[in-house]
Formats: C-alpha cells, sequence, structure tokens
C-alpha cells in the first residue's frame, strides 16, 4: 500500500482492525 | 475542580454509569457532587447533591449504594433521603490519595482504585480490597493512575485501567487470596487512556478511552474486537451493560455531558447487585 507520501510500504498488523461501532444519545444533562 | 489536571470539562463531569436492580441508570457529576437517577426516556433526575466529588458508583446486593468520592472516601447512599455518608474514609489513620472507582466481586469483596495524582511520574496508586467482614488490604501500591476495574470472568484476575500508563493491568489472585505476577493485559496508546471498564458473559472486556472518544471491546485472550465511537466528545468516561437485556452499553461522555448508548451482541456480565 502507499502512505501519505505516495511511497510504496509493508505494513504489519499485530492484530485485526476492531469492527466500529456507532452510538447514539440516549440522554444529555440540562445546563 | 480544584487540584485536578487542566482539560477537565467546565460545567459538569459525568461519570459512574451503573443500573440498579429495577433497570434503571444512575450516574454522577464529579466537580458539582451530584448523583442521578436516568429514566428510560432519558430525563435526569437529582438524587443528591452533597460536599464531595463522586466518581463511582456501585449497587451492593442488600440495595446500599456505593460511592467512590475522590474527596472524601467510600460513601454511602441512602437513596429516600439523599444523605451521603461515610463507609469507609481511610485506613488506619491514613487518608486516600483519591479514590476513584469501585467494583464488588461475586463474593461480596469490594475492590476499589485510590488515584489522587499518580501517574507515571508518581507511580504510587493504590488498589484496596475490603471483604465483607472489613478487613482491608492494599493489594498494589504501584499503579500509575489506578481508574476503573472489574474482574475476569471466572473472577480468577482483577483488570484495573493505569490510565496514564494508557494501559490495563492484569492482576491474577492465587488461592487464599493474595496476588500472583501482575502483568500488562492490553497496551493502548494515543491521547488520554483507559477509564472505566466492564465485563461481558463472554469475558470480553469493553474499556472507556477519555479523550479518544472511543470504547474498545478486546475479547479474554487481550485482542481487539470492537471499537465503538463516541457521536459526541472525546470525554467517554465510563460504561455499564443494562436495559433492556444487557446488550446495549451506556457510556458516560463528559464532555458533552450526555449519555451514550451502543448495541452490541453479548450481554454484559451480571453484576453482584443483580446475580
Amino acid at each position: 500500500m502507499q502512505n501519505t507520501l505516495g511511497e510504496e510500504t509493508r505494513v504489519s498488523m499485530l492484530f485485526a482492525a476492531p469492527k466500529i461501532i456507532e452510538t447514539s444519545v440516549f440522554a444529555r444533562l440540562p445546563d | 475542580m480544584a487540584g485536578q489536571p487542566l482539560g477537565t470539562p467546565a460545567g459538569s463531569l459525568l461519570e459512574g454509569p451503573s443500573f440498579d436492580r429495577e433497570g434503571t441508570l444512575w450516574c454522577v457529576d464529579i466537580q458539582n457532587g451530584r448523583i442521578f437517577k436516568v429514566t428510560r426516556d432519558g430525563a435526569f433526575r437529582l438524587i443528591a447533591e452533597y460536599d464531595g466529588w463522586p466518581n463511582g458508583l456501585k449497587f451492593h446486593r442488600d440495595g446500599r449504594i456505593f460511592i467512590a468520592d475522590y474527596k472524601n472516601g467510600i460513601m454511602l447512599l441512602d437513596p429516600v433521603n439523599g444523605k451521603v455518608t461515610p463507609y469507609l474514609v481511610r485506613v488506619n489513620v491514613e487518608r486516600f490519595k483519591g479514590v476513584n472507582d469501585l467494583f464488588f466481586g461475586a463474593n461480596g469483596d469490594l475492590y476499589f482504585t485510590d488515584q489522587g495524582l499518580t501517574g507515571l511520574h508518581d507511580p504510587t496508586g493504590r488498589v484496596f480490597r475490603v471483604r465483607p467482614n472489613g478487613e482491608v488490604t492494599c493489594l498494589l501500591d504501584n499503579v500509575p493512575s489506578p481508574n476503573g476495574l472489574v474482574m475476569n470472568r471466572d473472577e480468577t484476575a482483577l483488570y484495573v485501567a493505569a490510565t496514564r500508563g494508557n494501559c490495563i493491568w492484569q492482576v491474577p489472585f492465587l488461592g487464599n487470596g493474595s496476588i500472583g505476577k501482575v502483568g500488562l493485559f492490553i497496551q493502548l496508546s494515543g491521547a488520554g487512556g483507559p477509564d472505566g471498564l466492564a465485563l461481558d458473559e463472554q469475558g470480553r472486556l469493553a474499556i472507556a478511552h477519555v479523550r479518544l472518544g472511543t470504547v474498545w471491546v478486546f475479547d479474554r485472550l487481550g485482542e481487539p474486537v470492537y471499537r465503538i465511537r463516541s457521536c459526541m466528545g472525546t470525554h467517554t468516561t465510563n460504561v455499564a451493560f443494562g436495559w433492556p437485556d444487557r446488550t446495549t452499553l451506556y457510556i458516560t461522555e463528559s464532555e458533552s455531558g450526555t449519555i451514550l448508548k451502543a448495541e452490541l451482541d453479548v450481554p454484559g456480565k451480571l453484576m453482584y447487585s443483580h446475580a
């Protein structure tokens, strides 16, 4: 893959990337 | 808050989410000494406001409400009249540095962290255990900012968030209740560090990473499973599994003064108060 400078890099990953989970607002403390 | 590090949000500081036996969420506001119930439609109801810095809250099986109060020590809250009274404010003659969070084991042992302003520059934070008979033991006195804590699934070890080490320690117990070789279970990186912890039925560990706007979920071997992203601010301070079936994770986010929720696939482990 390429880094942000466009250079070819080799990446090794210690672990698989975790799955992203989104949140929603349950409650908001009034001011 | 006087004496606290810079960067603490103004206005309020939500922490200590915990569910009572009726399934109602409670939480604390550290810097204003307030304790709230939060209804299922998201309304805050003030239960107590007192001269203290409530940082963590847990329910005992017998109905008592225990507060880890940074300013005073371990306190008890009467939910009827809102009075907060001391439970343990010193060990022998020594007061605490500043207690942070607490957890009950299945046998009623109470564990709590004494964080104060410890860090890598002063790794003297402590972890205590209080037996049901009142016996108090200092298990550790060398933690860089001990914070949230929870036991593993079969309660053979304690996980402790060492915020300023940006890591989770694993504290194994021997048969006689003393501790074995303490190890580093998970090393995190980036801004802030681990704050509140919770465990699910599979032994997976949810870690609120304050200042990163993230709750991590690691499996029981310590491999990452989920990254739960805050839809609000970055001060994701603590977590609790709760209503309706414990597959919903509730997250205090103190920068925006909100409680977030995320849907997971495994229920949280039953707490001592509910088992």
